[in-house]
């Protein structure tokens, strides 16, 4: 009884602002044997996300951006996205960031490249937390396009971590 | 795939049976094989509920629709320093319903904050090991927060204790004797509730504490104990607020006493009735100024007296009285850090007043453009719904949240503290306040039920939305409307999304489900499905005849289709009642050429042609590797066969064709000598929602031509068809859906010949990458000019 009344946490209502959503696609690109992320997140919550752990407010992509916005973006997406080819560990680089069209959203691009040599990619571990510490019903879908097939999976609080098979049947 | 044939023998007959083939979708109804009606195209009779006296099959209210009526007396107080609300109301409740009412249910929406409340419990949580200090936080705020109505009295008008039951956010009273059809009754409840700090536990409503100074903002709502809805549709809405699920309410007037701080401005819903009293001679002038001011805002309380206001405390108190009639709800704000000021607005004949309150901290950007915002909404909403028949429309400032009531709403956006704001935060002003004002259509005055559906306010709230923000300024950016904008959302993973038609409670992805994807299916039906016109006319002529009523989606699905001659069955279903989403290949273009009849053309061809199929690598090579074969070799073996070219022309065929074109007449003679090009296209249904095929063809010319599709092509199969157009030029390059108004989800199987699009990140980083930032390259041209 104890732990639920303390795990009692209601969203902010409001009524523009609620839909805790992020989406990513992994794009498997055939010529360079890398797979290409890319991650669209709300300006919103992830200012409120890094300052939540401390970061400066970020400004991102006003004419008043912190400097190493980029740095703080990538250190966060790599702490709460993390993408294992076959079970491994794998850092991936800063390729660059946009904003949508709409001013909502952030598109942050990276990369893992060289990560299919000799065929060799047989599986694709992905854990997605983004925002999961902020925002009880955040759901996080991710969709992977490996040659012709395409895998989509939705991350929530209770669903961190998923593994997808690459070999083809 | 493409492939190219050449006709033979293209006669009249056969000629003939091709044009029935035009209409002829190819392939067998795929439904057929099942033993069940499983046609897109199915008729919703099972989906809607059965026509009645009070709801009826064209979409309008019936004959015999009635609603209930719920007047209310509120005197309600504002205890700044404890933030504390104490109230007491007179309800009077008439029952137009033919039915007895043995008692009535009233909803306590402020018991959702209560502890232990329902609400709180059914909300599923976690934790984590790495969980922030501020979300450990919020945690312990909800949960010590003692908030809830606490309810002195319920008594009739004379005093009398009535007796009550609370369900969480509901409490029935019981009457003495049942309310009969027609009558009406009148009862009363002394309360008073602690206000929630909005910033530390949110809510739709509270207070927003600026500790520097140790003034507040309140933005008040649900603060009264208020009727719920009882109708034919639902008995009495007495489903519990949960959180999500907001409001249904009946109409009715409202007298409202707000007792505040002296120094305070308050705004609310309806007319202040007593602004002589409570403002000050000069404020009073400028409103009446401001009443003629059709071009641009003037400040009734001006910037100077918010400034100066701030700087104390006033301990005695002013009593603001409003009135409003024929609203199903009532909002108010009050801070003595508010700045008011108004502009006139003509709708039709009738001058409405817009108002926006905000704290200094809110300038230059509320300045400057929320009043000016509100009067473009309340008119461009005018013109596509009914026109705005309330007084006044009221924007307030309140930070991080967006929250509709009739006549006022709370929106965020406030400028940096240097009094510079991006790009974000205008756009994002402007289409908070575009899209609250808006709620006084989509709820407020077209009174659906929002506990149920809230697709049918947020949808089409942000339906028209996207409509004034396209109107406030060319190429907005908008959010939601264009259906590209949905492409993301719908091809998803469809465990993780749920069909338009679910229970607010119920709904998965909030805002793409009951904003994004009905604003969208709104504007496909208005751009591509209907168009303007017809869409323009429907849709109004639904706001008309649900204005203060209470729609369901029935009503809206039918009188979309009653006022236009569309059948839009097919829509409703894919978009509202499935998950399905968009994906149509053009899988095949095969190019025929009437057969000229001319052995001295057709034959050749048909030899190089039948050359061209017969190639395969052994005969490549055995044309080297054999040097002699036996005909070759022994003229013995050779006979007619061994020579006969069925490819040779004779004067037989000369003559047969001679003959031929004698027989035919001049129509057919124009027909083969025209040089027509006939496409056989072939497409297919991936996705599983049905939708027009639309086509932009480029031809050699490098002219270009669209068509267009009705969805019906789906209609006896709607896995796969294919569709034979003629045309002049040849061509050379089609599309399928080359304005992206389908929310098609893959692109890379709607070109011919083949192609495939790049990715988002592949564009970027062709244009992007190992350049710099455009904030470095302005940074460097900056230095460069101070050289």
């Amino acid at each position: 009884m104890k732990t639920a009344l303390l795990c009692v946490l209601l969203s902010v209502f409001s009524v523009l602002h609620e839909f805790h959503i992020t989406h990513t696609t992994i794009h498997y690109n055939r010529e360079k044997e890398s797979l290409e992320i890319t991650i669209k997140l709300a300006v919103e919550d992830l200012e409120k996300a890094l300052t939540d752990q401390g970061v400066p407010e970020l400004k991102i992509g006003s004419s008043k951006e912190h400097e190493k916005a980029d740095q703080y973006m990538l250190d966060y997406v790599q702490q709460r996205l993390k993408i294992q080819p076959n079970s491994t560990p794998t850092e991936y680089t800063w390729i660059g960031k946009e904003v949508s069209k709409d001013l909502h959203d952030v598109y942050i691009y990276t990369e893992i490249t060289n990560c299919n040599k000799n065929s060799k990619l047989k599986s694709l571990e992905v854990e997605n937390t983004i925002f999961t510490e902020i925002f009880s019903d955040q759901a996080n879908v991710v969709l992977i396009e490996f040659q012709d097939a395409k895998h989509n999976l939705t991350f929530t609080k209770d669903q961190k971590k998923q593994s997808v098979s690459l070999l083809e049947d | 795939m493409s492939s190219l044939n050449i006709f033979h023998s293209f006669r009249k007959a056969c000629l003939r049976s091709n044009i029935l083939i035009f209409a002829i979708v190819a392939g067998l109804s795929a439904s057929a094989q099942e033993n069940l009606n499983n046609s897109k195209f199915k008729q919703l009779y099972q989906e809607l509920p059965t026509p009645n006296v009070y709801r009826t099959a064209s979409g309008a209210p019936g004959h015999e629709y009635y609603q209930q009526k719920a007047d209310y007396v509120i005197n309600v107080s504002l205890d700044e320093e404890n933030h504390i609300i104490s109230g007491n109301e007179t309800i009077t409740y008439t029952n137009n319903s033919p039915d007895n009412l043995k008692y009535l249910w009233v909803q306590l929406d402020q018991n959702v904050r209560a502890k232990n409340s329902q609400g709180q419990l059914s909300s599923t949580n976690s934790l984590s090991n790495s969980m922030t200090f501020g979300s450990v936080k919020r945690m312990h705020d909800v949960a010590n927060f003692d908030g809830g109505f606490k309810l002195e009295s319920v008594t009739d008008e004379r005093g009398g204790k009535l007796p009550y039951t609370v369900n969480g956010t509901m409490m029935r009273i019981d009457l003495p004797s049942p309310l009969k059809s027609g009558k009406s009754y009148s009862f009363k409840i002394k309360y008073w509730y602690n206000i929630n700090d909005r910033m530390k536990i949110g809510g739709r409503s509270g207070y927003e504490y600026f500790e520097e100074e140790g003034n507040s903002i309140y933005t008040i709502a649900q603060f009264f104990p208020r009727m719920a809805v009882y109708n034919e549709v639902e008995g009495w809405q007495n489903k519990q607020f949960l959180g999500r699920g907001e409001f249904a309410l009946p109409f009715g007037d409202y007298k409202v006493n707000i007792t505040v701080p002296a120094d305070h401005v308050v705004s609310a819903t309806g007319e202040l009735k007593n602004g002589s009293s409570v403002l000050t001679p000069a404020q009073n002038k400028r409103w009446e100024k401001a009443k003629q001011s059709f071009d641009a805002p003037i400040e009734i309380v001006t910037t100077e007296e918010a400034k100066e206001s701030e700087k104390e405390k006033s301990t005695s108190t002013k009593t603001w009285s409003f009135e409003a009639k024929n609203v199903r709800d009532f909002g108010w704000a009050s801070s003595r850090k508010f700045i008011w000021d108004a502009m006139a607005v003509k709708i039709s004949d009738k001058t409405v007043m817009a108002y926006s309150f905000y704290p200094n901290e809110a300038n230059p950007l509320w300045g400057k453009y929320s009043t000016r915002v509100v009067a473009h909404t309340i008119k461009t909403y005018s013109k596509y719904t009914i026109d705005y028949i309330y007084p006044q429309a009221t924007s307030v400032n309140a930070k991080s949240i967006g929250m509709e009531y009739p006549m006022i709403c709370f929106n965020f956006g406030r400028p940096e503290k240097d009094g510079t704001y991006s790009k974000r935060t205008k756009y994002g002003v402007i289409g908070v306040i575009i899209h609250e004002v808006g709620h006084n259509f989509f709820p407020m005055i077209i009174n659906s039920d929002e506990r149920q559906w809230t697709w049918m306010d947020e949808g089409l709230n942000t339906f028209v939305q996207y409509l004034t923000e396209q109107e406030f300024e060319r190429d907005y950016p908008s959010r939601r409307g264009p259906a590209q904008n949905i492409v993301e959302y719908m091809k998803g993973d469809k465990s993780g999304i749920s069909p338009i038609m679910t229970n607010s409670e119920s709904i998965l992805q909030f805002g793409n489900n009951a904003y994004g994807k009905p604003a969208t299916a709104l504007n496909i039906l208005r751009e591509t499905v209907m168009g303007r016109e017809l869409f323009d006319y429907a849709f109004k002529t639904y706001c008309e005849r649900w204005a203060f009523k209470h729609p369901t989606p029935a009503y809206f699905f039918r009188t979309m289709e009653d006022a236009s001659a569309v059948d839009l069955d097919w829509f409703w279903r894919g978009w509202f009642y499935t998950n399905d989403h968009v994906d149509i290949s053009l899988d095949e273009v095969n190019w025929y050429q009437v057969s000229t009849g001319d052995p001295e053309i057709e034959k050749p061809l048909a030899k190089s042609q039948a050359e061209k199929n017969d190639k395969f690598i052994g005969a490549e090579r055995n044309k080297t590797s054999i040097t002699q074969t036996v005909t070759e070799r022994d003229q013995e073996a050779v006979d007619f066969y061994t020579t006969y070219d069925p490819y040779f022309t004779t004067v037989l065929d000369k003559e047969e064709y001679a003959k031929y074109l004698e027989n035919l007449s001049d129509e057919d003679k124009a027909l083969l000598n025209a040089g027509h090009n006939y496409y056989e296209m072939q497409f297919s249904n991936h996705g599983g929602l049905v939708m027009p095929i639309l086509l932009e063809f480029e031809y050699v010319d490098e002219s270009k031509e669209v068509v267009r599709i009705p969805a019906e092509i789906w209609k006896r199969n709607d896995k796969q068809v294919s569709k034979v157009f003629i045309t002049e030029n040849e061509l050379v390059r089609v599309t399928l859906d080359p304005f992206l108004e389908t929310a098609d989800v893959d692109r890379n199987n709607n070109y011919w010949p083949p192609r495939v699009e790049p990715t988002r990140f592949q564009l970027y980083k062709q244009r992007e990458y190992n350049r710099e930032n455009l904030m470095q390259r302005a940074k460097r041209a900056e230095e460069k000019e101070k050289k």
